[in-house]
């Protein structure tokens, strides 16, 4: 389920007041001034992100995960622009508000790498720890690969075809591989074996080569 | 309304207006789509090689058009012209868009940008069958509902949902659904829908197309409302395009892509257990180490099948219990009131006669071998392990500078020489049909010779079979090396779908099979009837007599082979199982060796008149010459290279 703005702000919201609890110092600057929406509220519920109980909304499993998520682009966002960039804090936090939104899911683990896995932000909050953080991870792979990088089982987001010819190019398409699909790995030899939605292609080293994808991290 | 505007292409002049406009992507099945809607009464009134062109046909009083396969309408290549032109010159009556179940979001996305001609549309999801193999359900329902038309879910392959379909394009209706589309791109296709008014064409597609520089559209609004107005919206494009940052197209295909994607997430639902055996099956098949056995054991299965229970269980039970011991008394009773001798020797002289040599041959010995062989290659085909031997095998194939995309064409040789030539065609370069065309007239034996090789080696020992296949297999592959090697140009890309794996269906299967054997009975019968016949006259003239005098040297000295193989020849080069049935019809004068020889030779000898004929058409008459002289020689030199072996190292095959 894709999520707009809207959805992904309510479910940092939830999460932030959560993390405050009963304790009521009000951090205005670290937090949403607007609260969501019903109509908002009434999407989540119906996604199953969040639910209903004794008159309270609070996160489901899924939607937690889903809050952490955008919490962790907002928070790496702020640490870059205020520790590593010395924007000042306001500022960081408008800016982290947008990139929560927009920043790709397959490059955050690479950000937090170059950061150096902070625990907190600029406000001293938290960051939701990714798995880059618990195996401490120090050297950034390459986020863009080509296909042939991939080991079977492992998926990937279609970025870019360059390929050597024009009717590879065509013949490619044509069976609906194109930027944005997300692909599975099957078996390297003796062909590269991918499937995606509900295709499943075998392409030659030269083809898959020609593939460029970024990994995309297990949920 | 506007002037009827001709379409640009020649080749869709000619279509009546009010036709049904079959759209979808490629590969989704909608040339074969085509071919259930309009079934036999098909008047095409273009006769084209399947979709790269437009096609026309009829079905009750309803004219249905194919067109080349799209994934968006703003026209990038020549294929795409013609079908942004029938769309937009031809004046559909309705639209029938051809989705693929497998690939829902794409097919979507085509359907929210066809809707905007506002012409009343239904869609036919096809490939229904393999989406469910692959664990996905789509709810047609809940699709429909989307976007406010009807549709049917089809299987075009075995015609399902053909019906179903032609009620939902009964009540073919708008598409309902509006995409969103941003401010500022809908304030311009408004403007540039002011300057278009209230013209025959007008639609928000119209405009976008015009948007987007079109030459298709710009010419219609120059052709139907004057140069003024084309200039005007030429200049409205130009202003638009300068205050963007993104080109128009490039954005309209961007949303409708995600719009797509979001009615297809809704409507398609991924269940079922992640793997069945049956997956789990096809990868071992296509395993670099598991799938050697796998495919070791398929072929030793297909061996059993044709030749051992068709090739000799089945067909000694026929010529034993029917043939020999009723047709063939029955019809020389029959033959004996007939007042004149020639006439009947011609119908019933044991060597040359029609019957005996002629139509019991066919009937009694190929048929019977055919029909094991086509129902054992269809259960290959049904059951989509030919496409993991295409996997596996890309490597070796590589050697004789081809891919795995040859199995196809080189497995089906092993059915039928002719239909594999014409198998070629989906190679996708022009050296790798060359090769493959001289490997399948080279070496690989079609059905009906197989079988009668697999009953002329029956009796002898197994490494006479090991010698004829093991020479066969090694001149394949020195040949097609030697091929690739001096053939200038590039191979070709490998790249092959995957169909899911599935327990063969015994319908697909007894279809395929019948239409296949059905055509061998219809085309070859009469030329078993004629090689016999002629051979009869020209036996009786001398002219047998005079021709293996002749060819004694040859025949004889090169390649030690009794004088009667003149004959076993001259039938090879009418057809070649009606070589080798004559061969198994003379096995007597033949000593074991010599059979080996004959069966290499006939081999590599060049291919039936049809073959022939396939091969000149594909291929052009000079390369189809080259090929053929070069087999020819080939036949004979490996011939005598085999036989001066043998005789040298004193193997007899006793």
């Amino acid at each position: 389920m894709e999520l707009s703005r809207d959805q992904e702000h309510a479910l940092e919201t939830l999460l932030m007041d959560e993390e405050r609890g009963s304790d009521l110092e009000d951090v205005a600057s670290c937090s949403h001034s607007e609260r969501p929406s019903a109509e908002v509220m009434a999407l989540l519920l119906a996604g199953g992100l969040v639910e209903m109980s004794e008159g309270r909304v609070t996160l489901t499993a899924e939607g937690r995960g889903r809050a952490q998520g955008v919490l962790r682009r907002h928070r790496l966002t702020e640490v870059l622009m205020a520790n590593a960039l010395g924007a000042d804090r306001k500022k960081a936090f408008d800016i982290g508000c947008r990139m929560e939104h927009q920043m790709l899911p397959e490059f955050v683990e690479a950000f937090c790498i170059l950061l150096g896995h902070p625990a907190t932000c600029p406000h001293g909050r938290p960051i939701p720890p990714g798995r880059c953080c618990v195996s401490r991870r120090t050297v950034v792979e390459s986020q863009v690969v080509p296909l042939t990088a991939l080991r079977p089982g492992e998926r990937a987001r279609v970025l870019y075809i360059q390929p050597r010819t024009h009717g590879r190019l065509h013949r490619l398409t044509s069976y609906g591989l194109s930027p944005g699909v997300v692909v599975e790995l099957h078996q390297r030899q003796p062909a590269w074996c991918i499937r995606f939605e509900g295709t499943e292609l075998a392409l030659a080293r030269e083809v898959a080569e020609d593939i460029h994808v970024t990994r995309i991290d297990e949920p | 309304m506007g002037p009827f505007v001709r379409p640009r292409d020649q080749r869709l002049q000619g279509i009546p207006p009010g036709g049904v406009l079959l759209l979808g992507p490629l590969q989704s099945g909608k040339t074969t789509l085509f071919g259930q809607l309009c079934g036999k009464g098909q008047e095409e009134i273009l006769l084209a090689g399947s979709s790269h062109t437009a096609v026309c046909g009829k079905r009750a009083s309803t004219w249905f058009i194919d067109v080349p396969g799209v994934t968006t309408l703003f026209a990038q290549s020549e294929e795409e012209e013609v079908t942004v032109d029938a769309l937009l010159a031809l004046r559909p009556g309705s639209l029938l868009i051809v989705a693929d179940a497998r690939n829902l979001r794409r097919s979507v996305a085509l359907a929210l940008m066809a809707g905007q001609t506002g012409l009343p549309m239904a869609m036919a999801v096809n490939f229904l069958d393999e989406a469910r193999l692959r664990g996905l359900t789509i709810d047609l329902q809940g699709l429909s509902r989307r976007l406010g038309i009807p549709v049917a879910g089809t299987t075009a392959v075995d015609r399902e949902g053909v019906g179903e379909l032609v009620r939902a394009l009964g009540e073919a209706r708008p598409l309902s659904h509006r995409a969103f589309l941003p401010p500022d791109l809908s304030q311009m296709l408004e403007r540039m829908a002011g300057a278009l008014g209230e013209g025959s064409n007008a639609s928000p597609l119209l405009a976008l197309l015009l948007l987007a520089q079109d030459k298709l559209a710009r010419r219609l609004v120059s052709e139907e409302m004057g140069p003024e107005a084309e200039s005007e919206v030429r200049r409205i494009a130009e202003e638009a395009r300068a205050g963007f940052g993104v080109p128009p197209e490039v954005l309209a295909t961007d949303l409708f892509l995600a719009e797509g994607g979001a009615i297809a997430s809704s409507v398609v639902q991924r269940t079922g257990p992640g793997r069945s055996w049956l997956e789990s099956f096809g990868h071992l098949a296509q395993h670099p180490v598991w799938g050697v056995p796998i495919a070791a054991a398929v072929i030793l299965t297909l061996y059993f099948v044709v030749g051992v229970v068709g090739a000799t269980w089945v067909v000694d039970w026929l010529n034993g219990n029917v043939f020999d011991s009723l047709v063939l008394p029955w019809l020389a009773g029959w033959v004996s009131y007939i007042p004149w001798e020639p006439a009947r020797a011609a119908l019933m002289d044991p060597d040359f006669g029609i019957f005996p040599a002629g139509v019991v041959l066919a009937l009694g010995l190929v048929l019977p071998v055919l029909l094991f062989f086509y129902a054992a290659f269809s259960v290959l085909q049904d059951s989509g392990y030919l496409a993991r031997l295409s996997v596996l095998m890309d490597r070796l194939l590589r050697v004789v500078g081809l891919n795995g995309r040859g199995v196809v064409p080189l497995a089906m040789g092993f059915s039928c020489v002719t239909m594999a030539l014409l198998t070629t065609r989906i190679l996708h370069t022009r050296r790798e049909r060359i090769i493959a065309s001289l490997l399948l007239l080279m070496g690989v034996p079609c059905a009906p010779l197989l079988g009668v090789m697999l009953i002329v080696l029956g009796p002898l020992p197994v490494s006479a079979s090991v010698l004829v296949f093991g020479w066969i297999g090694l001149q394949m592959l020195l040949v097609g090396w030697l091929a690739s090697k001096l053939l200038p140009g590039q191979g070709g890309d490998f790249i092959m779908e995957l169909p899911p794996m599935r327990l063969p269906r015994i319908r697909q299967v007894a279809r395929l099979t019948w239409m296949q054997t059905w055509r061998f009975v219809l085309e070859a019968l009469p030329f078993f009837a004629l090689a016999a016949l002629g051979l009869f006259v020209f036996n009786r003239l001398g002219g047998l007599d005079a021709l293996q005098a002749a060819a004694h040297p040859l025949v004889h000295g090169l390649l030690g082979l009794p004088d009667a193989a003149v004959q076993v020849f001259i039938k090879t080069l009418i057809r070649r199982e009606a070589g080798a049935t004559e061969l198994s019809h003379l096995r007597e004068v033949f000593s074991n060796v010599q059979l080996v020889v004959t069966l290499l030779v006939m081999t590599f000898l060049s291919p039936c008149v049809n073959a022939v004929l396939v091969l000149f058409k594909e291929r052009g008459a000079r390369v189809a010459g080259v090929l053929l002289v070069f087999v020819t020689v080939w036949a004979v030199v490996a011939g005598a290279a085999v036989s001066l072996l043998c005789r040298w190292f004193g193997i007899t095959f006793e």
